[in-house]
């Protein structure tokens, strides 16, 4: 079965990406900023795909993303859709650089950050 | 910044943080509660959905199947006791008219006895004028009455057998007469008790089908409220966060450190980048 990880620094918002995510009925994790996202996607083979936030304590959403293209995670398949909300062209540019798939800005509405994952899960 | 100044803003700054903290745990309690209302909401109308479904039509049918097969189940044996009735009466018909036929034919066989009778009583008288040479017609009229007297004996038994059948032959066709009666009056009562089950089945439908568009109505309203409450939560996170920032980085200017306003930037969704036109709510796919 597929696993999500739910990056962000706000307790809240990983509340309310969780509860859209449900209806999934995949297996979702947290991480409570960059670092301890890095930790746990590189100890977690199984996980597929990451919601991360961009500003963040310790390690930015943009920074995680580089060093999971570095180390080769998501050439290995790992989808990351960024959610914040920032707008900034060239963040944006730089998440897609490093292998993003997707940009949904913050305050999101439930289906369509669920529709967007599903897409990506599929 | 003097050293009593440091002191007032690491004052004012936990003073924020713990407003902060309090703030985050009663956005985490009302996400929960507005959680549990749409979800509440949701198995609500999936429960009467459900209740619907079995009236409509669950694994054993709906409700209004199963009364309807239960309908035709009686009518079928309604209608098999009406056959059996009117199958009996015709074999008690029959039976009284050949119990009929045969009490005619016992009075023809006694009258032909009693002809019988007379016929051997002359022909003795006139055997006995012969003398000797009537005695042959004398045995013989004696056997001839021997044997009529045995013949009305029989038919006697025959006539008495035929008239005891009677009586019961009457008092069955009495009782195909009640039965039949029961029967039709049982069928015309069923008719009128299943045009009232069906009309209390119909009623029970409409009324199901329009409480659950009422309440679908009523619920999807409260869903959408809570979904944009659920919407404005994180906004209000979002400025919670925000507000976390500036404390972070006014405590970085307090410690001698340069305030950067540039790292404020972000964190605002309406001042999402012009030149991207992204705004909040908003997906773009790589």
């Amino acid at each position: 079965m597929a696993r999500i990880i739910i990056v962000d620094d706000s307790a809240t918002m990983r509340q309310q990406v969780r509860r859209a995510l449900e209806p999934t009925g995949l297996d979702i994790a947290e991480a409570v900023d960059g670092q301890d996202g890095l930790e746990k996607i590189i100890a977690d083979a199984g996980i597929d795909v990451v919601i991360l936030d961009v500003n963040m304590p310790r390690m930015n959403g943009i920074e995680l993303a580089e060093e999971l293209a570095k180390n080769g995670r998501i050439e290995g398949g790992l989808k990351i859709v960024m959610l914040t909300t920032e707008g900034h062209a060239d963040l944006i540019q730089r998440a897609k650089a490093a292998g993003a798939k997707g940009w949904l800005v913050k305050p999101f509405k439930p289906d369509m950050l669920l529709a967007t994952v599903e897409k990506l899960a599929a | 910044m003097e050293q009593r100044d440091q002191q007032q803003l690491r004052e004012i700054q936990s003073e924020i943080q713990s407003v902060l903290g309090e703030t985050e745990s009663a956005t985490l309690s009302l996400g929960d509660r507005l959680n549990e209302i749409v979800q509440g909401a949701e198995e609500f109308v999936a429960e009467i959905r459900g209740e619907i479904g079995e009236l409509e039509g669950g694994e054993g049918g709906s409700v209004g199947t199963v009364l309807h097969q239960q309908c035709e189940a009686v009518e079928g044996f309604i209608s098999q006791v009406q056959g059996a009735v009117e199958a009996q009466d015709g074999v008690a018909d029959e039976v009284l008219s050949t119990s009929r036929t045969v009490m005619e034919a016992a009075q023809a066989v006694a009258s032909i006895s009693m002809q019988s009778r007379i016929l051997c009583f002359n022909t003795m008288v006139e055997a006995g004028r012969l003398g000797e040479k009537g005695r042959p017609f004398m045995v013989i009229a004696g056997e001839m009455r021997e044997l009529s007297d045995r013949i009305a004996a029989s038919n006697e038994q025959v006539s008495q057998l035929a008239r005891d059948l009677m009586p019961l032959l009457k008092d069955v066709k009495r009782t195909i007469a009640d039965l039949r009666g029961g029967t039709e009056e049982f069928a015309q009562r069923y008719d009128v008790e299943r045009k009232s089950i069906e009309g209390i089945t119909e009623q029970l439908r409409d009324t199901a089908h329009r409480s659950l568009a009422v309440g679908d109505e009523k619920i999807a309203a409260i869903v959408e409220r809570s979904s944009k409450a659920l919407v404005d939560l994180q906004v209000q996170d979002l400025v919670s966060q925000r507000l976390k920032r500036i404390l972070r980085l006014t405590g970085v200017a307090a410690e001698g450190g340069e305030f950067l306003s540039e790292s404020l930037d972000e964190g605002d969704a309406a001042a999402a980048d012009d030149a991207t036109g992204l705004e909040a709510g908003d997906v773009m796919l790589f």
